[in-house]
């Protein structure tokens, strides 16, 4: 009996004890110190094995509703299958003469570009954004025009580009150019302090865009990647012709614009923007952009990308944007093409 | 003879009643302001800091043990690496988490090490008077590894208080059979399987039962039943356990060595950092017990005092020798605690030593306030020593982590149960605890041990299909463990995340990060934990920048 009772008398105690531990343990002084918050971290984007991509030329307005134009490009260019982007930003001269550069209301700003970068970047692009020299005040092609004055400009384009340095590395962009088809200067010794002064605020890529006719050797700096914009005349059969000129490009090169005019005779032609034409033909693009896209694969080449869609502009071919091609042939053959590599 | 027989009235008896119950009840007064004392200054240090990877570990641990009883899936290494059974404390633990989250876990060990004291009063009393017990409690429990032990979620707690009661089994035997002989060997085996280590305390306890007997040869005889008794048990569990039991025990205990492994990782410390160390921790039981040693050969006192004042040196000691011999002091303040407690024994009995001396009153009380004096001189310096341990364990003193920790950080990356994580051992089940995650067994592997499944072999993850184990792939290899088992799977891509936070001892850690940097789609998410954490981005495609899921080119398909 003795033994009895005490056993209970145990099982109670114990009882007791667990009961008052639970209700104790619930004492909110009791409670151990919260982890801190976890910081929001972004995860990096992997160098795709092959950038396959769409360029937004990025000329804003103002009172744009940036972000939505963003979200309407962005899935644009997912809905292509596309697994990188462009996103160029323009900027301005007041004369070929001027020895300064500027934003004017169509230049986005850091803040507005980091909008679409960041839609970018969760649809799981990789990014490269690049400034693009207007040369509608030049009166002639960036790729024919260099500065009078090289030192005033450069200080001038590189108080201009720094804040959008400082925005890519904040953002974690992969890829920053510093500079677009000046192939009259692509060998300046400006570049090497430009280049110096933009790592020192951007840790990603720098890279200059070559124009398609220009030699590969130490442009801008020589510590830059070397990219190519390519709009070579062809003539059929293009698959071949493609791959001849891709395999002239040093290994693993990207090329960052690839456009055409949706017009019969383009192909002589294709940096040509505009034709003297009544006549669309949407065929040419798509026959262009599927041969320039199986070669980029075949001859391996670091990415290919296709020139362009507005911020918020996703044009059609029309007499007045001739070389439009979204929501026609031009984007099915390119669909067609990245759908091979992206799933 | 005849005897007079006076009624007393009703109420003189129960006033007497009353007096013989307070008269039976107040020699626990003393005892329950110490045990009062000592939950006090324990739970004190509930709050502070995070649960540590080894509190979160036993507890994950025991949850999926729990779950692999219910459900299977295969059995975890954890015997392979555990110092101490993992099927004991773990599922407690895990009970315990499930009724009141990481703090019942704690208080558990808080109930746990007030036994112990009590256990140590009881014993002490038994062997040597009410004061020396009451004394020798109120020495252990302000002692800080005491308090340390006592607000860790880890099995020390319970293992300390298991060998306790196998001493108190072991003094409360009389001459002779008795029977109560027979839970001495049944508790030590509990002790021991709770916690291997608790092993170096079986022939204390044997001796404390043999200093029972009078006779020197009925001491000898029974010293050598009990520890054949106990030898057999332990090899009968150890047999049933099985192989990996045996693994367990050897490279945690038995063949420990120093830095040898991500669970191990202590550096080694040089014999006068051991030492003083443990003088830091548990000087003063030590310093008494060699002074009751002292006073009692000087006082001819009976020999089986001598052999368990002796008993108990040798206990309050054999921690830091250990230490010494495997040249760390890694744990070894929480096992000076069990060692403080056999120290205490004796300085119980050295404090109250003049009270048993004194015919007079007054020179007991004078002697019980001397040792009361040194009692709480004891407790304001070591009652001290856990806010500096925790700080020292990198929480500074507003209990802020003094380093960013990966806690509350990993937990959007190691939600899917159908990835594998490479997680730094040292932190891993922190990690997953605080952030509250929860992943089978295999698919957590650490950078201690990893047992990858060749692919083509047959091999898997769970290890149910049995296979041979290579450090190199070899033709009828099923397995490949170590270096190379961790540069196969991260060339194929196995790991969503691996992260080695810390700066570890660990040979494997500049193979995975070499590993790591030569395999494409690996990218660097962050240093936090002063280490490195990378992902495997294409795991990672649909995370948006703010660590929220995004349905990417759901228009793609």
């Amino acid at each position: 009996m003795k033994t009895i009772y005490r056993v209970c008398l145990a099982v109670a105690a114990l009882a007791v004890i667990v009961a008052g531990c639970t209700g104790a343990s619930h004492i909110k002084a009791l409670q151990p110190a919260t982890p801190p918050q976890a910081p929001l971290l972004r995860v990096p984007a992997v160098l795709p094995a092959v950038q396959l991509g769409v360029e937004i030329d990025g000329y804003t307005y103002p009172g744009q509703d940036v972000a939505k134009a963003a979200q309407q490009d962005i899935a644009y260019i997912t809905g292509l299958h596309a697994n990188s982007v462009v996103i160029s930003f323009p900027f301005f001269m007041d004369s070929p003469d001027s020895v300064s550069v500027h934003a004017t209301p169509a230049t986005p700003t850091p803040q507005q570009l980091a909008v679409i970068v960041a839609d970018a970047q969760n649809a799981g692009l990789y990014v490269v954004v690049r400034p693009l020299l207007d040369d509608g005040n030049l009166h002639t092609s960036r790729t024919l025009w260099s500065p009078a004055n090289q030192g005033a400009w450069f200080a001038s384009y590189r108080t201009f580009l720094l804040p959008y340095a400082a925005m890519a590395q904040a953002d974690h962009i992969q890829e920053f150019v510093v500079g677009t088809e000046f192939s009259r200067f692509a060998r300046s010794r400006y570049w090497a302090p430009l280049d110096a002064a933009l790592s020192r605020v951007y840790s990603g890529t720098l890279a200059f865009a070559n124009n398609w006719g220009s030699a590969f050797l130490e442009g801008a700096g020589g510590n830059v990647i070397e990219t190519v914009d390519a709009y070579p005349p062809l003539s059929p059969p293009l698959l071949p012709a493609w791959e001849a000129f891709d395999r002239a490009l040093p290994a693993g090169t990207v090329e960052t614009e690839v456009g055409i005019a949706a017009v019969s005779s383009a192909y002589r032609a294709p940096y040509r923007p505009s034709w003297p034409t009544s006549v669309l033909d949407p065929a040419v693009q798509a026959t262009w952009f599927s041969n320039a896209c199986r070669a980029a694969l075949a001859t391996h080449l670091g990415g290919i990308y296709f020139w362009d869609i507005g911020l918020g502009k996703i044009s059609r071919p029309t007499l007045a944007d001739q070389g439009g091609w979204a929501y026609s042939a031009g984007a099915q053959a390119i669909e067609q093409c990245f759908a091979q590599v992206v799933p | 003879m005849a005897t007079a027989v006076v009624e007393r009235p009703a109420t003189a008896r129960a006033s007497l009643a009353r007096t013989s119950a307070w008269y039976r009840h107040r020699e626990w007064l003393p005892v329950l302001a110490v045990l009062v004392a000592q939950a006090v200054y324990t739970i004190r240090l509930i709050p502070l800091g995070f649960a540590s990877d080894d509190e979160a570990r036993y507890i994950i641990v025991g949850h999926q043990l729990i779950n692999e009883l219910f459900h299977g899936g295969g059995s975890p290494f954890y015997d392979t690496y555990f110092s101490g059974a993992p099927v004991i404390y773990s599922p407690l633990a895990a009970v315990a988490d499930s009724l009141g989250g990481i703090v019942e876990v704690q208080m558990a060990s808080t109930v746990f090490m007030l036994t112990a004291t009590l256990l140590l009063y009881l014993t002490v009393k038994r062997l040597f008077g009410y004061w020396p017990g009451v004394l020798s409690a109120g020495l252990f429990a302000g002692l800080g590894p005491t308090q340390v032990v006592g607000r860790n979620a880890i099995y020390d707690a319970m293992a300390f208080m298991l060998t306790g009661a196998a001493a108190y089994c072991a003094a409360r035997t009389d001459e002779g059979g008795d029977r109560r002989l027979l839970l001495v060997p049944v508790v030590l085996l509990f002790a021991n399987a709770t916690k291997y280590m608790t092993v170096v305390f079986d022939p204390v306890v044997i001796g404390i039962a043999a200093t029972r007997e009078t006779m020197v040869r009925e001491m000898v005889r029974r010293a050598i039943a009990l520890a054949m008794m106990t030898v057999a048990l332990l090899g009968v569990a150890v047999f049933i356990a099985g192989d990996a039991y045996l693994k367990g025990i050897e490279f945690t205990t038995l063949a420990r060595q120093a830095g040898a492994n991500v669970l191990l990782a202590a550096e080694p410390t040089n014999a006068s950092g051991i030492v003083a160390e443990t003088w830091d921790w548990i000087g003063i039981t030590i310093a008494l017990a060699v002074l009751a040693v002292i006073v009692a050969v000087i006082s001819r006192a009976g020999a089986p005092d001598v052999c368990v004042l002796v008993l108990c040196l040798f206990a309050s000691l054999v921690v830091t020798i250990e230490a010494l011999h495997l040249h760390t002091s890694e744990s070894m303040h929480r096992h000076d605690d069990v060692a403080a407690w056999f120290g205490s024994i004796a300085g119980g009995y050295v404090l109250g030593f003049p009270c048993r001396l004194s015919r007079r009153d007054w020179m007991a009380v004078a002697d019980m306030a001397l040792g009361g004096l040194i009692i709480v001189t004891s407790w304001a310096h070591y009652g001290q020593l856990p806010s500096t341990y925790y700080q020292a364990s990198g929480y500074d003193t507003d209990n802020k982590p003094q380093q960013d920790p990966l806690y509350g950080f990993l937990r959007p990356y190691v939600t899917d149960t159908k990835r594998f994580y490479l997680l730094d051992g040292l932190d891993d089940f922190g990690l997953l605890y605080h952030d509250q995650v929860s992943l089978p067994w295999y698919r957590l592997i650490d950078d201690n041990y990893v047992k990858y499944p060749i692919p083509g072999r047959g091999g898997d993850w769970q290890g149910l299909a049995q296979g041979k184990t290579c450090t190199s792939i070899k033709p009828g290899c099923m397995y490949l463990e170590g270096s190379a088992g961790y540069q196969a799977a991260i060339y194929a891509h196995v790991f969503a995340v691996i992260s080695v936070t810390r700066t570890s001892l660990l040979s494997t850690d500049p193979v995975i990060e070499q590993a790591v940097e030569r395999t494409p789609g690996y990218v660097l998410l962050t240093t936090l934990g002063g280490g490195h954490t990378w992902i495997y981005a294409p795991d990672y495609e649909h995370f948006n920048t703010k660590g929220q899921q995004v349905k990417v080119r759901a228009e793609a398909g």
